[in-house]
Formats: structure tokens, C-alpha cells, sequence
């Protein structure tokens, strides 16, 4: 039985497994960072949903040394990849104050060093079962020099060993960070010099083994307390041959790297950054990779959806990057992912606006209160300026009239139109002429007075890239949502295109979802939703006006010259929001003014735009001074509303695109 | 460890009962209406009585003025020893509760008999409609999380071969399990069991709380389970039935997130206690001032610890 609608729920709430080797898509953008070509430690930056432990599990040897790999090259046993995430919950029992200062710090790179050597111990398990080029390797009857046995207090002789020995003594560890006034303190390990001395025993003993090396990746760094990250850090200031230490952690959560020695890490020098996030929000890899997925997940759930050069084999190995980045072969799979998840372009929903009553009605309503705002209802009526004709010009017309300028020019223009194109030097047609400037605008407007009416500018492959970039979880949920809306639980193996209003109904549950679990992100959860929910209103409230002299503001900036007057509380959301992606801080593209060049846009995630009928394209900002922003961040719900109605009174006169609202 | 009473009791009832236990334990007696009802009524049972405090950053208890690190929790009962105590499960917290319970328990060669007195609040105090507020947070009831810090006594390390089955007690802040959850991402907690509080103190509240962790079960889809939000022996008694079930795999630990009813939190503290093994999960909430308003029913919860 194919529940086609399950396509997209077996990884939502799976356990990733430890080989990844036939779920991970190679990233497109994978040949442009240059990864571990060396033993520089590298920092792997992602949020949640970005892919960042799948991409990090590709490296270990689970994936590279998998019983579904065929002809494994000996050069992979020159860079074997161990994976650790730690158990912050137990770590946080290593600290000084509970430790002491010195126990506490070599206690974490004991229980580093055990976790480690459990890897390294199921490494050679998983190489001596795997298919290497040249023959089976089993290293696990490798002696190992008595003067590592001596660290592994005799108890070791050969690499064999290693698993039961680590067993016992995380076990007598684990007494002892419990119990440290009633159990003996164990003898520590350190994982700066064990693991290198292992990897070099290893390859004196076996000349196939003469590069060996391990890379540890470390999950989650930024959930260790700083005097464990002293000690990570300090074996990526003193990389070896045999050892290199990676970790990964979310954007801007971890920005001092301090060695003990109080030197520290710099970039470049120490180590390299990979940001998964920025990586994908590249619009048209992000697109590829989403589509790729899309179609993947059907093929594994056993659904035919006619992609003839898509094949799930090449998804996985970089050596096929080259054919999946032609521009014949996206163009199939991007084409064929948007046949299935079709769009609607803002000409086709202008036309919905000139076909549906109630549209239609609130665009008559909008051009209504135009006419009335400057005394020409007697003159005029509303329904006689929305001419099927030139629909796009009629929905724009709408905000035009609600502008405190004299109308008498744009009717006029109005009415010269013969069409709903460009013609000559026109005003509304022409490129960067009203229509392109606020044809969006006035759509999103007009949605925004029906809630109860699916907005149909969320709909379609590229906008659900759009609200969910850079995360691809975003994209699954999206998905998820859209099939089982279109197709219920209906047993079938193949697929048709879904309804525009099937997606754009997935794209606001998806959203309030999404804004529903804000309190979940991290323990200031509570805080980021009240943020959220306070520049959405901000941004909704904007939307509300029917002038749109500024339409599709949905990001700010903070006036630079103000800067200053951020309050501490105000800076700590900032930083929370942007390191669980609720925001993203973006250099500024519009700057309006020069006093202001070094600003940075505050966008707020795209995937919470449904929510507040709000639009997901980056087109307009508000700037704010700090001490609006510390009332939106910080203050009473009374003070916000005051500081609201203050920025945005819907009705007010539109100040006529200055931009300067403040 | 055996349940002795449990009854809902009338003020004249505990007045009756004054001085009749050795020590009495309480938390912060400004928070709400039933706290500053609670406190002294809880004081007034016995002869002498501390205000009892955790500290997840130094990992001490606080009782009076002494202060006990976690390692050193034997020298608690030479310094209040007791045949019985009082325990004011109203404004203390879970680690408070566990900790004292440990001590009187594991540390002291005749455990003591243990009242536990819990006053239920008329309400809960809602969200502003402004605040447009959403099922997990409906009601505003805490501050801040202060720390993910862990109890080391309830700590034992979870690694890919020693996995734990996770069973959490959900009350009306459907956030703080989706938090430990979602941090996890299936790393360490390889089964989850949620158990909400049916029947609840009030017609409506369980509601509440299904309403808050709607979200919850849609994404991690948990195990459900119910047990009475007023029956701390419900709750020891699902703990040991779980545990029991363990099978020899890697999901071979339990652990529990006391989330949900202070009934349910006591029944979980007492299996915790009893066993010493298990992983206790908690964020630490800084209640905030006036969460609750009124003061409803007492109950008198009373175990011997012994056996």
C-alpha cells in the first residue's frame, strides 16, 4: 500500500541513522568549499533544519565505510570520521563548581577522549566488514605499543580491546562525576593524545594504514560550557597529523573561541567555516536541492512521477555533482517538481481578483474609500474603475487613490490605458512603474481583508523555496501539508499537479505551525514568539493600509546613529532570534540614505509570512530607532500597542514613498 | 516505600494537626494565593521548619541558613533529624522535593514518615487576548527557564548504546517538553511516553493541557498515557510499570520530566528516589508572581519512606 501522503513523513520524526550513505543529497554547492582538504579544523554553521547533522554524518564511518558502498578506496582510511554529541546534560555536571577547576576541564577531555575511542573502536568494526578496493582489512587484531597500552592501563593489547575497555570506563566515570566526594578519581585521558598515538601505532603496524588519521567532529558545541569549549579549542589550535577536531554549532551561538592558554582561534589561520545557511540560501541551489528532495521522497515511497533524468543513485556521491548542476538536467527536475506544485504568476491572481466576488468586492470597497478620501464619490463609482481590461492596472489603482496626492493625473493615466500592458512611457506599465511596484503589495492587501480566503500568492514550488529557505526541514513540512491536503490517505502510485488552493491553505498551516513552536526555540522560546508576533502585527499593520505608499515592508533595520541606545535585553533577543533563525541579519540592500551605510536588515524568517498575511519577498523595510526597537523587544504589550498605532496608523494619509516613516 | 493517606483536609483539620511532625520543608511563600495559604499551614504541623532552596548553578540545597552541596546531602538529616517530616509540595520544586526525599531516604539508617501537603489554586492566570495566545502558551505562568544544568545525583550519562526511554509529565506549557525534545533530535531519548493528567483537578483542565502538547504529539508522536493529575501513586506506579518494561537494548535507561501536576511530580520524585538510577529531565522555571489565584482544595499526601 503507497500512502502517497507519507511521502514526507518517515523522516519528520525518525532517528537519523549513523549511515547516511543513501539518504544524503549531495549538495550543490559541495565542489565550491573546500572541505578537510587539509587538517585545518573546520566550523560547520547551521541552524535547525538546515541538514547540518546529515551533512556532518556524511563524513563519518558509518556513511564512508557503509556495507552498501562497493569498492571503497583505501585513500578514505586517511581521514576516518568520529562523530560525538555530547550529552550536554551530563556534561553540565562538569564544572568547577561541582568538579573543581582543573578535575572539571580534564574530566571533560576524559569523557571526550572514552566517547572518541568508542567511535574509533565501531570505525574499525564497520572497515573490516566494509568492501575496500584492495582487499579486507581487519584491524581489530592490531596490537597496540605498550606505551599506549600503559594509558589504557594494560587492560588493552590489541585494538579489539578497545570496546569493552571503554565500556568499563565510562562506567567508572559516570559514578564518579556523580558521586566525586565518594568515588575514586579516575586516572584521565586526554583525546589530544591518545587518538593521534592510536591512528600512529595503527600505521606502523600496517602499511595500507601509513596515512591514517582520524577527524573528530564535535555536535553541538555550542551547548558545552566555555570551559569545555577551552579544551576543544585547544586541540583545534594544536592540530597534528593523526587528529583533526571539527565542530559544529548553530549561526552567531558561539562567537568567542578562547583556548585555556587565553590565546584564541582565528579564522582563517585555525580553522575554516562552512555555513550551511548561507550556503543554501543561494535562491536557485536551494531550488535544485528542494526539488531533488521532493522527487526522492516519492521515489522512496514508491511513486511514479515521469523525471527520466532524475535517478536517486547519482544523488549521493559528488563524482555525479557536474551532470545534476547541467543546466538540462535542473531544468528537468526544477520543471517537473513545479508541474506538480504550479503557480500561480500575480497577472493570473490579478485576473482571480477581476473573477472572484468577494475579491472583487474589497477591491471595489478599496477604491471606494479613495474616492471618498478625496471628495469623488458623486463624480465617479468604483465599479466602473475596475475594468476586466487592464486588471492589473484597476488593483493597483486601488492603493494609487488612497494617496494623498491629486488623483486627477493617475485617472487620467487610468484611462488612457487601452490594455493591460506596457505601452510607450506610461506610468503604471512601464518597467519600475506602478504596477511593478505595488501590484504585489495591493494583492497581499487585498488578501489580507478575507482571511478566511486561501492567499494564493503562497502557492507554487518557488514560493514554498522561498518561505522555507534556508531550511530544508521548512520545505519538508510544506510538502508534508500540501499532499496530505490534496491527497488525504489515498492509496495510490502516482501524482497529478496539487490545487494552487490545496498549497497555499499547506503554506498558512504550515506557518501558524511554525509560529506555535517559537516557545520551543531554546529557553528565552517564550520571548522570540512575543517578538514574532509583535513584528508580524507590526508588518500586518502595514499591510493594512490601503494607501501601500510603502508595500511589502516585512524586515527593519535599527538607525545606526542610534545604535547606541539598544537596550542589553534588546540585544540578547537579537542574538537568540538570530541564532535559531527566527531572524536573520542580512547586509542592507536599500539604504535610502547615506548617514546610514553600515546598517543591516533584521529579516524576520520568511516561513512565518502566512501567518500574518504578509509578503515573503524582500522589497521594503522600516527603520527603526533603538528605542522602538527595545519596545517591540522588551516592553509591555500596552507600550507596543501605543508604539504601533504610533508607527502605523492604517487610515493616516500615506506619506507618499519617502520611505522616512519616522 | 509504601503510600500511607491521601485526603483532601479542611483547614480546621490541619490546625488540628499542629506540631504533630518533626520538620517541615517549604519553598517561597510570596509567589501566589495558595503559596501564602500553603506555607503556614505546612509550618504550622511541625515543631520546626526551613525554607528549602536549589541552586542548579552550584548544585546545593539551601535549608535555612546551611547550605548542602549534593554530594554532602547526608549531613541534612544530622542537622534536622526527624522521625517525620513535612513536605510543602506546593511551593517547593521538583529537584527540592527529590533532593530532601533522598536524604531522608537513602542517608539516614530509619527513614521518617513524609506528609506532603499540595493546596490546588482556584485558576491558573491566561494570556492576555493581545498576546494572541496559542495553545502550548496559553497561560502565563513562568518567568524565565533558568538553566538546563542537570541534578547530579539524577544524572547518569546516556551514550548511543545506553539510551533512555523518556516518560514526561505534561502540564499546560506545551514548550517545555518540545524543548528537550526537538534539542535532542532522537539522539538520547529513544521512546517517549507522555502522560497528561486525567482526571484532572477541574472539569476543562486536562483539556488545557492536551490542548498545549497538540503540537507535541503531531511532530515526536509519543506514547500517551493517562494518569489522575491528583494521584502521585498513579504516577510512581506508571514509572515502575515503564521501567520494568525496559528491555535489554539500547533504550535501556529511564528517564522522566516531572512537567506536568505537583501530585504527579511527588509520584515521580518517590520512584526516583527509590530506585536511584533513573535521569530526572528539568529546565529550572522561575515561576512568575501571581500565576495562580485562589486557593481550592488541601490534600494530605502521606508515604512512609521506609521499606
Amino acid at each position: 500500500m503507497t500512502i502517497l501522503a507519507e511521502a514526507f513523513l518517515k523522516n519528520r520524526a525518525e532517528q537519523l541513522p549513523t549511515d547516511v550513505s543513501d539518504q544524503f543529497i549531495v549538495p550543490p554547492f559541495f565542489g565550491r568549499i573546500s572541505i578537510f582538504a587539509d587538517t585545518k579544523s573546520v566550523r560547520i554553521l547551521g541552524g535547525r533544519g538546515c541538514g547540518k547533522t546529515m551533512f556532518i554524518r556524511h563524513f563519518c564511518h558509518s556513511t564512508t565505510f557503509s556495507p552498501s558502498r562497493k569498492q571503497i578506496d583505501d585513500g578514505t582510511l586517511s581521514s576516518v570520521g568520529l562523530y560525538l554529541r555530547p550529552d550536554t546534560g551530563f556534561c553540565s555536571l562538569m564544572t568547577s563548581s561541582w568538579l573543581g577547576v582543573e578535575e572539571s576541564k580534564m574530566a571533560f577531555s576524559h569523557y571526550v577522549t572514552l566517547q572518541l575511542l568508542a567511535e574509533a573502536h565501531q570505525a574499525f568494526v564497520n572497515i573490516a566488514a566494509a568492501d575496500l578496493a584492495a582487499g579486507p582489512l581487519n584491524l581489530l587484531n592490531q596490537p597496540i605499543s605498550p606505551a599506549l597500552s600503559v594509558q589504557f592501563s594494560n587492560e588493552v593489547k590489541e585494538v579489539g580491546d578497545l570496546g569493552a575497555f571503554v565500556e568499563m570506563r565510562l562506567s567508572e566515570f559516570e559514578l564518579w562525576v556523580r558521586n566525586p566526594k565518594r568515588c575514586e578519581q579516575p586516572m584521565f585521558l586526554s583525546f589530544a593524545s591518545v587518538l593521534p598515538r592510536l591512528a600512529e601505532d595503527l600505521a606502523k603496524g600496517l602499511t595500507r594504514l601509513k596515512d591514517l588519521s582520524f577527524r573528530a567532529f564535535i555536535d553541538e558545541f555550542e551547548n558545552l560550557a566555555e570551559a569545555q569549549r577551552m579544551v576543544v579549542c585547544d586541540a583545534i589550535k594544536h592540530p597534528g597529523l593523526r587528529l583533526a577536531v571539527h565542530i559544529a554549532h548553530k549561526r552567531d551561538a558561539v562567537t568567542d573561541f578562547k583556548t585555556s592558554s587565553d590565546e584564541r582561534i582565528v579564522e582563517l589561520h585555525d580553522l575554516r567555516k562552512i555555513d550551511l545557511e548561507e550556503q543554501l540560501s543561494h535562491e536557485k541551489e536551494f531550488e535544485l536541492l528542494a526539488a531533488e528532495l521532493f522527487l526522492l521522497r516519492l521515489h522512496l515511497q514508491g511513486v511514479r512521477f515521469g523525471c527520466t533524468v532524475f535517478d536517486p543513485q547519482r544523488l549521493h556521491d559528488p563524482a555525479h555533482l557536474s551532470y545534476r548542476l547541467s543546466a538540462e538536467y535542473r531544468s528537468a527536475v526544477v520543471g517537473r517538481v513545479r508541474e506538480i506544485l504550479p503557480r500561480l504568476t500575480s497577472i493570473d491572481i490579478t485576473q482571480q481578483v477581476m473573477n472572484d466576488a468577494p475579491l472583487r468586492r474589497r477591491l471595489a470597497e478599496m477604491i471606494d474609500k479613495g474616492l471618498a478620501r478625496h471628495q469623488l464619490k458623486d463624480k465617479f463609482k468604483a465599479v466602473d474603475l475596475i475594468d476586466r481590461a487592464k486588471p492589473r492596472a484597476s488593483v493597483v489603482l486601488g492603493a494609487l487613490l488612497n494617496r494623498s496626492g491629486n488623483p486627477a493625473a493617475v485617472l487620467a493615466a487610468f484611462w488612457a490605458l487601452t490594455g493591460d500592458k506596457a505601452s510607450g512611457d506610461e506610468p503604471f506599465y512601464k518597467s519600475g512603474g506602478w504596477v511593478d511596484n505595488n501590484l504585489y503589495g495591493c494583492l497581499f492587501h487585498l488578501y489580507a481583508g478575507l482571511p478566511q480566503r486561501e492567499n494564493l500568492l503562497y502557492a507554487g514550488f518557488e514560493r514554498f523555496c522561498q518561505l522555507a529557505r534556508p531550511s530544508l526541514r521548512y520545505f519538508q513540512e510544506l510538502c508534508h501539508v500540501t499532499l496530505l491536503l490534496a491527497f488525504q490517505r489515498a492509496d495510490r502510485d502516482d501524482i497529478e499537479p496539487v490545487s494552487h488552493e490545496h498549497q497555499a491553505q499547506a503554506a498558512r498551516h504550515v506557518s501558524d505551525a511554525m509560529f506555535e513552536d517559537v516557545p520551543q526555540l531554546g529557553l528565552h522560546g517564550e520571548k522570540l514568539r512575543e517578538m514574532v508576533r509583535r513584528l508580524g502585527a507590526l508588518f500586518e499593520a502595514f499591510n493594512r493600509r490601503a494607501g501601500q505608499s510603502e508595500p511589502e515592508i516585512n524586515h527593519f533595520s535599527i538607525d545606526e546613529s542610534d545604535k547606541a541606545g539598544l537596550s542589553e535585553a534588546a540585544q540578547q533577543i537579537l542574538k537568540e532570534a538570530r541564532t535559531w533563525s527566527v531572524l536573520y541579519e542580512e547586509p542592507d540592500t536599500k539604504n535610502k540614505s547615506d548617514y546610514d551605510i553600515a546598517q543591516s536588515d533584521w529579516v524576520l524568517n520568511r516561513i512565518y509570512a502566512p501567518h500574518f498575511g504578509i509578503s515573503y519577498r524582500k522589497r521594503r523595510k522600516v527603520t527603526l530607532k533603538a528605542g522602538q526597537v527595545n519596545t517591540i523587544l522588551c516592553q509591555s504589550s500596552l507600550l507596543f500597542e501605543a508604539l504601533l498605532k504610533d508607527i502605523v496608523e492604517p487610515d493616516q494619509p500615506a506619506q507618499g514613498g519617502t520611505g522616512q516613516l519616522f | 516505600m509504601r503510600f500511607i493517606r491521601q485526603d483532601a483536609v479542611e483547614a480546621v483539620a490541619l490546625a488540628s494537626a499542629k506540631g504533630t511532625f518533626d520538620v517541615a520543608f517549604f519553598g517561597c511563600e510570596d509567589l501566589d494565593d495558595r503559596s501564602k495559604f500553603s506555607v503556614p499551614q505546612s509550618r504550622n504541623l511541625a515543631r520546626r521548619s526551613a525554607l528549602v532552596q536549589y541552586d542548579p548553578l552550584r548544585f546545593e540545597l539551601k535549608v535555612g541558613d546551611d547550605v548542602f552541596r549534593e554530594d554532602q546531602l547526608e549531613d541534612l538529616p544530622s542537622k534536622y533529624p526527624a522521625a517525620s517530616i513535612v513536605i510543602d509540595a506546593t511551593t517547593m520544586e521538583f529537584p527540592e522535593i527529590a533532593l530532601i526525599l533522598r536524604a531522608y531516604r537513602r542517608m539516614v539508617p530509619k527513614p521518617p514518615r513524609c506528609l506532603f501537603i499540595y493546596t490546588e489554586p482556584k485558576e491558573y492566570v491566561r494570556r492576555s487576548p493581545e498576546q494572541e495566545p496559542t495553545p502550548g502558551s496559553a497561560f502565563d505562568l513562568t518567568l524565565t527557564f533558568r538553566a538546563k544544568n542537570a541534578i547530579p545525583t539524577f544524572t547518569p550519562m546516556l551514550t548511543g548504546t545506553n539510551k533512555a526511554h523518556l516518560v514526561a509529565f505534561l502540564g499546560f506549557e506545551g514548550a517545555r517538553l518540545s524543548r528537550v525534545l526537538s534539542d535532542d533530535d532522537s539522539t538520547f531519548y529513544a521512546e517517549v511516553t507522555v502522560v497528561f493528567g486525567i482526571p484532572p483537578f477541574q472539569a476543562s483542565w486536562d483539556m488545557h493541557a492536551l490542548m498545549a502538547n497538540t503540537r507535541l504529539i503531531e511532530q515526536h508522536r509519543p506514547s500517551v498515557r493517562y494518569s489522575g493529575a491528583n494521584n502521585p501513586r498513579g504516577a510512581y506506579l506508571l514509572l515502575k510499570e515503564v521501567h520494568g518494561g525496559l528491555r535489554a537494548s539500547t533504550c535501556n535507561r529511564l528517564a522522566v520530566a516531572p512537567f506536568g501536576t505537583k501530585p504527579a511530580a511527588i509520584g515521580a520524585a518517590l520512584y526516583c528516589v527509590e530506585t536511584d538510577v533513573i535521569r530526572i529531565v528539568y529546565d529550572h522555571p522561575e515561576r512568575k508572581a501571581g500565576r495562580t489565584r485562589g486557593v481550592h482544595r488541601t490534600h494530605w499526601i502521606e508515604v512512609e519512606l521506609a521499606g
